[in-house]
Parts: structure tokens; sequence; C-alpha cells
């Protein structure tokens, strides 16, 4: 029988330790803030106001108004140049990624209306990053087709055909599918890394072996240890979910019930995980490097957090399905941006798969680190 | 200082045996960047693909053509979903079956098209801001190249656009 006397004792004692540890104490208050202001604030994924090198050969009414229809736009910021070299070198230097050159006789063909003489422009585009020029490209298209709209005094453009919505982040802002994402690294760094960086480090002094020779049991030596981990971890979770609220204005639409059940299943398995790690590792060096290995890099490669898992091949989506990161992180963004899991049509339909998944794992750890751990401290 | 060249030729050869004896080392050497390369080939990349697009609208040319180019770009899967049924297409998105869905007016892609007064809906799954974005893009000149080809009314106008992508074409 667990005595819950016994397992306060042993949370307490290792909460003085983690008072007593500046390192510990400094990584997991810190931790978060620091998160937040770097993917928050210093990491811009918006593709708004891109700059475009702009060489105006023509001069005329025409091309001017071509080129205010393209500035009032937000995706645009235009820096005209003086000659086409000087467009070209914009883009070779990385100081723009598209080039826009408008030829000479521009204004003159569009007045003339003659379809086999064309007005000229030449768009160059930098392909090193294809996402933005992709999306240079197509406002570019779309833009100019509006333009052609006014010029040939038609009451519509081709671009009029379809109106585009966009569901669950209207204003388009990175920020509200980055900042809901980062309960993943920092569950992923301190329950895993830290919680077998921590409990490796008593195994490696052989403090682990003092505990197991007093009358407390191992499974509440365990529940002690985790305990202080377990609360410090969803106090940062919390502190992200307010700093998103608050700071960065980004709603949250779906249960936050569902949200606390998610963090608190997330963050036993991510404990269970750590804690396999460090009795499997024993030694603080190796503890670490397993656990970036399992627990960080996936964070941040396989859980759709830059790069997203719908990009990628068939093998490789099925691939980072292993990984709960991936499952954690669909249920955080969707409970913050898309009304999943509240009361819209098909909401909970999207996260029944995640939620399983997240439960699968967290009953795998446990099941793997009370084997692991019994099988290490019975002779 | 006297830099004695066969001394740094015995280190060299010295440090070349400790590696290739080191089992660990070379798993370092050849295995990990193979399996970077893999993954930041393959895997981990910025170019939109595989995005799910149901047309909602009743049986018709106009929405079958959009659909074929859509899977001939390359850049969507097939979903199998029978948009001709779908009363409220906001839902495919929230529950995750599609990521887009172009809705046509009550009279077709064809009406919209020609009338422009009842154009057509395009909904895209914006959570994330970067992917919605080449998605809107990609349909919409998709759905402009077909307009193109059924009608002249969008035939390229008075001005000529010449797009050039450097460094990756």
């Amino acid at each position: 029988m667990i005595s819950l006397r016994r397992v306060r004792s042993i949370a307490f004692k290792e909460y003085k330790h983690i008072l007593r540890d500046p390192f510990t104490l400094a990584v997991t208050l810190a931790l978060p803030l620091v998160f937040v202001a770097f993917f928050g604030f210093v990491i811009d994924l918006d593709y708004k106001h891109m700059k475009v090198a702009v060489f105006d050969g023509d001069g005329t009414a025409q091309s001017r108004k071509f080129l205010r229809g393209l500035s009032s736009s937000e995706y645009f910021d235009l820096r005209a140049l003086e000659s086409i070299g000087a467009a070209q070198d914009a883009l070779a230097k990385n100081n723009s990624p598209a080039a826009l050159i408008i030829k000479k006789d521009f204004g003159r063909n569009i007045a003339r209306g003659d379809a086999a003489k064309p007005a000229r422009a030449q768009l160059m585009l930098d392909g090193s990053d294809n996402a933005k020029a992709g999306i240079v490209l197509s406002y570019m298209t779309l833009a100019l087709q509006k333009a052609e709209a006014v010029f040939t005094g038609a009451d519509f453009s081709p671009a009029d055909i379809i109106r585009t919505r966009f569901l669950f982040n209207p204003e388009l802002n990175s920020r509200w599918f980055i900042v809901p994402a980062l309960n993943t690294i920092i569950i992923g760094f301190l329950a895993i890394v830290l919680t077998a960086l921590t409990v490796a480090k008593e195994w490696e002094n052989g403090s682990m072996e003092l505990l197991l020779s007093t009358p407390v049991r191992p499974a509440e030596i365990v529940l002690g240890k985790l305990a202080p981990y377990f609360f410090l971890t969803f106090f940062d979770v919390l502190l992200v979910f307010v700093l998103a609220l608050l700071v960065f204005k980004i709603p949250f639409l779906g249960s936050f019930i569902l949200f606390l059940i998610a963090c608190g299943v997330y963050i036993i398995g991510a404990l269970a995980l750590g804690l396999l790690i460090s009795v499997l590792a024993r030694a603080q060096q190796a503890a670490i490097q397993f656990a970036m290995a399992v627990g960080l890099l996936p964070s941040f490669i396989f859980s759709g957090f830059i790069f997203p898992i719908e990009n990628m091949p068939l093998f490789f989506r099925w691939f980072t399905a292993a990984f709960p990161q991936r499952w954690y992180l669909t249920i955080s963004r969707n409970l913050f941006l898309s009304e999943a899991g509240g009361a819209a049509p098909g909401g909970f339909s999207a996260l029944w798969l995640p939620f399983l998944m997240i439960f699968l794992f967290a009953a795998l750890m446990i099941l793997l680190a009370v084997q692991n751990f019994k099988t290490d401290v019975e002779p | 200082m006297n830099i004695r060249p066969r001394v740094i030729a015995g280190f060299i050869i010295k440090e070349f045996i400790q590696i290739l004896r080191d089992r660990k080392m070379i798993g370092a050497i050849f295995f990990i960047p193979v399996i970077q390369l893999v993954m930041f080939g393959f895997a981990l990349t910025s170019e939109v693909k595989n995005i799910t697009l149901v047309m909602v609208s009743p049986p018709s040319k106009m929405a079958r053509d959009i659909e074929a180019r859509a899977l001939a770009s390359g850049w969507f899967s097939r979903v199998d979903i029978n948009g001709a049924q779908i009363a409220d297409p906001a839902e495919l998105l929230t529950s995750q079956k599609a990521e887009a869905a172009l809705v046509a007016p009550k009279e077709g892609f064809e009406y919209a098209f020609e009338h422009l007064d009842k154009p057509a809906q395009l909904l895209i799954n914006a959570i994330n801001a970067q992917r919605a974005q080449q998605v809107d893009g990609y349909i919409k000149q998709i759905v402009l190249q077909t307009a193109r080809a059924q009608s002249p009314q969008f035939d390229a106008g008075r001005v000529g656009w010449r797009s050039r992508s450097k460094m990756a074409p």
C-alpha cells in the first residue's frame, strides 16, 4: 500500500533539492519566458511586407499606377531602384526576395490595348526560399490581374471569382501557429530531459540506493521524486497559456478541461519517459544525450512545430505518428484555434486520435518505467 | 616556435588510426550525415504538398476540371469525399477531413465564372498561416488556369508577365 505521507516527504525533499539547485530553478522558471520571447517576438514567419526591388523602366502614369496598386497591398514593400542591374544586385545580395522590372513602353502598350503587343514586366524570384518565392509569385499574379481589370476598365478582375476565407487564423498571424505549440518543447525539456538528468544524478551519486534502503517503497520514491517536476512543468505550461492569451492575444476556442487533461496525461507520460531514461542510462552524461535524442529533438522536428507533417512523404507521416509530441501539439493547436473539443460541428472528431495516442504513450511509459525500475532495485 | 611537419604528420596518422578503430566515430562520421540528408532532403521541407481539397459543388465539368488540374499539379492529395453532399463545408475543416474546400454557389462554378456576382468561396484551414497562404495561391492559380482554358473573357490580358526563379528554379 502506498503511503501518501511518505510520498509527500520524498516530494518535499525533492522540492528542497530544486530550490537549492540554482541551475534547475533557473531553467524551470526562465525556460518558458525565453522560449516565448524567442519564438514569439524574435522569429517572424509571417509573409507580409516582403521587400521587392523595383526598376520602373517606363516611368509613365500606367506603370506608377500599377506599382501603387502593388504597394497598397500589405504583402509587398516596394523599393525603387535606378537600374536593372541594381534590381538584380538586390536579389543576388539577398536584400530582397524578388525583383520586378517594368519594361519600356509598358504604359503605351497598355493604352494601345493590342493583345499582340502586351505591356511587359519581369519578375525575378529568389528560389532558394521556395515557400516565399511561391507566395510572392501567387500574390504578384493576383495583383497583376487586379491591375489589368483597372487598365481595361472592367468591373471585375479574374481574381474576383474566388473569395478566400481563412478559418481558425483569419489574420494569418504565424505567432498563433507557434506559441500554442511551445508547450510541446517545454514539456520535452522539463519533463523528459531535466527529469532524466536529475534522477540519473541520484543514481550516479549513489543517493538513490540510500533512499531505497530506507523503509520508503520504490513506488513512493518514484511518485515523490516526480511530483515536484509534474507541478513545475504544469506551472510552466499554464504560464505559456496565460502569455499566449494576454500578450499575443491568441484566442482559446476549445475546451479548457480537455486542455488540462491533455497536458496532465502528456506530462505524466513524459515524466515516466524521463525516469525510464535515467534508469537505463544511470549516468548523467548518457541520460542527457538519450533524453535529447528521444525527448527534445522530436519535439522540434517530428511534431510539426516548424516543419508541417502534411508536407512530408507518406513514410515520414507514419513515422512521426510514433512520437507523442506530434499528437500533443495537434491537440494544443486545435484547442487554441479551431473550436475542436468545443460545441462546433465535427469538433472532437479531429481530436479523438491524438488523445488516444497520448493516453497510450503515457500508459506504455509508466509500464516500462515501473518494470525497469523494479527490475533494477529488486535482487 | 619551431613547427615540425613530421611530428604533425605523425599526429594526423595517429588520429586517423584512432578514428578508424572507433566504431562509434565511424558511425557518427558516415551514418549521421546520411540520416540528415534523408531527413532534410525528403521529410523536413517547407514545400507545400499533400493538400487535401474538397470541391463542394453540384457535379459539373468545371468542378471535375479544377480537381483534375489540382491532382495533376502534384501539390494535392485525393480525398474520398463527395463534395455534392456536403451541407456544412466548414465542418470538413474543423474535423480535419480536408484542408481546403472550394465552395461553388448554388448555381455551380460555371455560373460563378460567367457572372461574377456570386463568387466561389475558398475555405482554408489557416492554423499554419504560411501554408494557408501558399494553398490559397496554388488553388487560385489552378482555378484561373481552368477558367482561362474554358472562357475567353479570362484570356491573357494587356500585361505580359514573365517570372524567373533564380538560385533554385
